[in-house]
């Protein structure tokens, strides 16, 4: 059976596996983002963008203040159930692990091989964050961040295993191009898991219930205030009310972002799938942020690095033939 | 599509495995850096946050003065109202008894003071008082509303006098 031409086309403009390649500027970019985003995690420099000389404070003096205060691990969490993680919080261990951390990240951006170069900033990035989980609340922050990092790594690993038994990486990938592969696999199987368990934890009930939205922007912008105590984050303060008096439009903004997750898998088809899948997370990433106060940095960053690529399309855009 | 099979790998893991594997734990699905967590998974018609004041009742900055975020405050209260749940069998968390809201509350202002930074201890002391404040949504008869109960407080040590 001959599918109809469109049909054809939307499937070749989805589905076609086209690898993606790399030229080296943009694997440089890539390395030199992650290296930044790590080192947020350790800094908080992203927390002022709007203030240029404070991110440069942050980014070169807020790791030597930075100092974890957890002395016992009462709910342990992930590798924090079978190891006694607290050490990390001994200052003699903390701050030279974190001056670790800080030149590792620099020979990534640098060019040395990821297994080499992330290996203490994935240790540390990982142990600290189970260390902060393992104290009673469970955040999810960096945790696609890390995740991302882990398939790097393990991309890093892998190549460095291919290469010993003299084996091409799979579709004539470069080393580059494989960790930027392995790091979209990891990030986009957080979201279809996410998109699965959506509908199961809900028992199907997810998109009808998404007309109580509203009450959830209520309570994330009071949680806002009483954050910092600033009055900003409370502004709009009418608009919950009038998404309750109008639930379609909770349930058409939510309901666009199930299929987007669940399908999530055809963005590392190709680069349009790639762009599109990237931009719609992005949009419902940024939608949540408006309305709740809630950052998703680190999603919306590597979406934007790893699929939307607008630096990709500029090039392409400007060059009469295509830049892979 | 097949050929993504790190990317399938990881789905199997985080989505079938890791919850298998940690449905007895405290948070099933939850093997930092794997999760299974889908946030917003569920909007009920009703929610609540946390705050803390001071022996004035006076609202804190939670994040500036303890370093924390009041979601994380607010998940350490969820977990004590979940573990006391069973004292009060039939009851949903938010309608437990206010001793027993007491006591979560209680412990949850004993871990803000127990994970303070070292360097802002010795404001903590001035304060007399920490206060956790339960305010619970809702909408009924077309309007959103807030109800605010005082659900703990924790007096705070003060600095021993010097000895002369």
């Amino acid at each position: 059976m001959t599918l109809p031409p469109i049909i054809q086309r939307v499937w070749h403009f989805f589905a076609a596996y086209e690898p993606m390649r790399h030229a080296r500027w943009e694997l440089v970019l890539m390395r030199v983002i992650i290296a930044l985003l790590v080192w947020d995690t350790q800094t908080g420099w992203v927390s002022h963008l709007d203030d240029p000389p404070a991110i440069v404070q942050a980014v070169l003096h807020n790791a030597q203040t930075r100092d974890f205060n957890y002395e016992s691990q009462p709910h342990p969490n992930g590798l924090g159930m079978w190891f006694d993680l607290t050490w990390l919080s001994e200052d003699n261990i903390e701050k030279p692990l974190r001056a670790a951390v800080a030149v590792s990240l620099l020979l990534y951006a640098l060019g040395v091989p990821s297994a080499l170069s992330l290996l203490v900033p994935l240790f540390f990035g990982v142990a600290s964050s189970t260390l902060a989980n393992s104290q009673g609340a469970i955040g999810h922050t960096s945790q696609v961040l890390h995740l991302t990092l882990l398939s790097l790594w393990l991309a890093g690993l892998g190549t460095l295993w291919c290469r010993w038994k003299k084996k091409p990486l799979a579709n004539g990938f470069s080393a580059g191009e494989f960790e930027a592969s392995w790091a979209r696999q990891g990030i986009m199987a957080g979201y279809v898991v996410s998109g699965i368990s959506k509908l199961l934890f809900s028992e199907g009930s997810w998109l009808t219930s998404a007309r109580y939205l509203p009450l959830h922007i209520v309570k994330n912008r009071d949680m806002e205030l009483y954050d910092k105590l600033d009055s900003n984050a409370v502004s709009l303060e009418w608009l919950p009310q009038l998404m309750m008096e109008h639930p379609v439009w909770c349930i058409v903004i939510f309901g666009l972002a199930l299929p987007l997750e669940l399908f999530a898998f055809l963005g590392l088809c190709n680069r349009r799938s790639a762009a599109f899948f990237g931009l719609g997370l992005i949009a419902f990433h940024e939608t949540v942020t408006q309305l709740m106060s809630l950052s998703f940095i680190f999603n919306k960053a590597l979406l934007l690095v790893f699929f939307v690529a607008p630096w990709w399309w500029a090039v392409r855009l400007f060059q009469r033939k295509p830049v892979q | 599509m097949l050929s993504f099979r790190y990317h399938w790998f990881l789905v199997l893991l985080m989505g079938i495995a890791i919850p298998l594997l940690t449905a007895k734990t405290e948070k099933p699905g939850e093997f930092y850096p794997f999760s299974n967590f889908p946030m917003y998974s569920t909007f009920e018609p009703e929610t609540y946050y946390v705050y803390v004041t001071d022996a004035a009742d006076k609202p804190l900055a939670i994040g500036t003065l303890f370093g924390k975020s009041p979601s994380d405050v607010k998940k350490i209260y969820d977990r004590k109202l979940m573990t006391l749940k069973p004292r009060e069998k039939g009851k949903r968390k938010l309608e437990l008894s206010s001793p027993l809201k007491a006591e979560a509350a209680n412990d949850t202002l004993q871990w803000l003071v127990e994970n303070i930074a070292k360097e802002k201890k010795g404001k903590l002391a001035s304060l007399g008082k920490l206060r956790l404040h339960e305010v619970v949504i809702t909408y009924s008869d077309g309007v959103i509303g807030k109800s605010d109960t005082l659900t703990g407080e924790r007096a705070l040590a003060t600095n021993p006098a010097p000895t002369l």
